[in-house]
């Protein structure tokens, strides 16, 4: 639907008709009815769904790679390489976010790149912390010194002890990342620091809708519903996949 | 048993843990020892005095501080990576805890199969035979295979980790206390399971627990341990039909007896106190606060291991 809706609809999402603006949802074809310069909500829910959701997915996508392999490195290696790896990410956690988002704002200029960046940027420090006490947790089990007697080499053990092991807890903290990715932008883009108008996110969208929510409240609840739905979807696929990958579970 | 060749041999070994600034852990302590080609040797000792620590730098799964462990005259800890990939296809280890020691991501198969594919011995169906082989081999079903390790009960557990030992046929195997997870009903049944695989497949065990009469079971010589260093070695027999050194004593003595009107009546050997913590030990012997025995020299000078009869080695200032 994000993808294709938009294609398919009478209006663009930046096509602008004053003559109806603020109408009530399911009037002259709007669906979810027009925002305040007579654009047509149906369709920019949609576009901010392409949106958010590109900027959800990518950005768990980056938070999971370096996550994985820098909690992966300091979990494995242990001893010195682990503290000093562990050190670097407390030094970056005690950073406020809100100064930090501005800095690599500040430096790399608002759009939507920037928001992915800064958003892996803060997102991949809990995600390695909690790769690296998962590989701790796992490598001393006995089968993976049954692997070490076996003679298998470290990629060997890595790629088939340690990351189906781990894959749990790491899927679990993604599906809570993604709709926090969701929030992020939509906080960015209400303090003006997201997507530029007239792109349109559900975070933009609600920030919008807000500002009207008494005399037009459908501009808030159709954005905020698409939230609310995705974030419940990616909850359940999370369980899905968590399930799936255990065969404790499988029936 | 052959005596004329010495599979393992364990030359001075040392491994220390550095636990805090100035702390060494010695968990185990200047032990030397060998075992025979087709012998058990078995290693027992309470909690913590160094047994699992002793069978895991024996096949390098920690690195030694010091001392060396000889593989058919080749020091297991000096060996280039190639040599010791050759190593890990002639000694397996069997874990203590079967609910930790199998992946529980997969199958019964490829944990069997794992060294096969990690040594490219053979491949497809072979390989498949070669697993079907030794899940009847260690008494389950070819069935099994296509399980996950959840789905079996501790004791079938314990037979799949056999089996994943045997599968690249080693010729030593280091047992890390393998019956003491498990129910006394199925104690007997690992034991003699290990037994007829010995028998059989010409193995050497290390054999290491803490219940004295499994190990006597199947044992041919026995080692006792304290605090990292070994106080008694003997034939199994001549162990516990004369026991030298007074720890060795008091172990045995807490053996009960299946007779009401023995153990009723019997002398046990009581130790007083706690095993003394291996950080830091102080000098002497290290089982002198609790000897019964202990004299002046027992504080200042470490009994060294010596032969007091033919294969009977103590090491005690008083015997």
């Amino acid at each position: 639907m994000a993808i294709f809706q938009p294609m398919f609809s009478r209006y663009s999402y930046s096509d602008q008709n004053l003559m109806l603006t603020l109408i009530r949802p399911g009037v002259e074809g709007h669906i979810f009815g027009t925002d305040n310069l007579g654009r047509d909500l149906f369709v920019r829910v949609w576009v901010g769904a392409r949106i958010s959701l590109l900027i959800g997915i990518t950005g768990a996508l980056i938070e999971l790679v370096i996550g994985i392999i820098y909690g992966g490195i300091s979990g494995y290696k242990g001893g010195n390489v682990d503290n000093i790896m562990m050190r670097i990410v407390d030094v970056l956690y005690v950073i406020p976010d809100i100064v930090m988002m501005i800095l690599l704002i500040m430096v790399i200029g608002p759009g939507l790149l920037t928001v992915i960046i800064v958003i892996s940027a803060l997102h991949w420090l809990p995600m390695a912390r909690i790769v690296r006490g998962q590989i701790l947790q796992v490598k001393e089990q006995e089968f993976v010194l049954a692997a070490r007697t076996l003679g298998a080499s470290h990629t060997r053990i890595i790629a088939r002890h340690l990351i189906p092991n781990v894959i749990g807890p790491i899927i679990v903290r993604l599906t809570f990342s993604i709709p926090g990715a969701i929030f992020l932008e939509a906080f960015l883009s209400f303090i003006g620091m997201g997507v530029p108008q007239p792109l349109a996110s559900w975070g933009t969208l609600a920030a919008a809708g807000q500002t009207q929510l008494i005399a037009h409240p459908h501009l808030l609840l159709f954005p905020s519903i698409a939230i609310s739905l995705a974030m419940l979807s990616f909850n359940m696929l999370g369980d899905g996949l968590r399930d799936a990958l255990d065969p404790g579970l499988r029936k | 048993m052959n005596k004329n060749k010495k599979v393992i041999e364990v030359k001075n070994l040392k491994k220390y843990f550095n636990v805090g600034p100035g702390l060494t852990l010695k968990a185990v302590d200047d032990l030397n020892f060998y075992i025979y080609e087709g012998e058990t040797l078995g290693l027992v000792g309470e909690s913590g005095c160094g047994k699992s620590t002793t069978g895991r730098t024996m096949i390098r799964l920690y690195d030694a501080t010091a001392g060396e462990v000889l593989f058919e005259g080749k020091d297991v800890h000096k060996m280039s990576r190639a040599e010791h990939k050759d190593f890990t296809r002639h000694a397996q280890m069997i874990f203590q805890d079967p609910y930790a020691s199998l992946n529980p991501r997969m199958t019964v198969g490829d944990i069997i199969g794992e060294g096969i594919d990690i040594h490219r011995i053979m491949g497809g169906k072979e390989r498949m035979e070669r697993i079907y082989n030794l899940l009847e081999t260690v008494g389950l079903n070819r069935e099994h295979a296509s399980r996950f390790p959840h789905e079996f009960s501790g004791g079938q557990r314990q037979r799949i980790g056999i089996a994943r030992a045997l599968a690249i046929e080693p010729k030593f195997i280091v047992c890390d206390e393998p019956i003491s997870a498990l129910d006394v009903s199925i104690q007997a049944q690992v034991v003699n399971l290990l037994i007829e695989l010995q028998r059989d497949m010409k193995l050497t065990y290390l054999f290491i627990a803490h219940d004295l009469s499994m190990v006597k079971h199947i044992s041919d010589r026995v080692a006792v341990m304290y605090l990292g260093t070994m106080v008694e070695l003997a034939s199994s027999t001549e162990l516990y039909d004369k026991p030298l050194h007074p720890y060795t004593q008091a172990l045995l003595s807490a053996i009960p007896i299946p007779d009401p009107n023995i153990e009723r009546s019997r002398q046990r050997v009581l130790l007083e106190g706690d095993v003394p913590s291996p950080i830091n030990p102080s000098a002497g012997c290290r089982f002198k606060g609790r000897c019964r025995y202990a004299k002046d020299v027992c504080h200042q000078q470490m009994p060294e291991l010596r032969e007091v009869g033919p294969d009977h080695f103590v090491a005690c200032h008083i015997v």
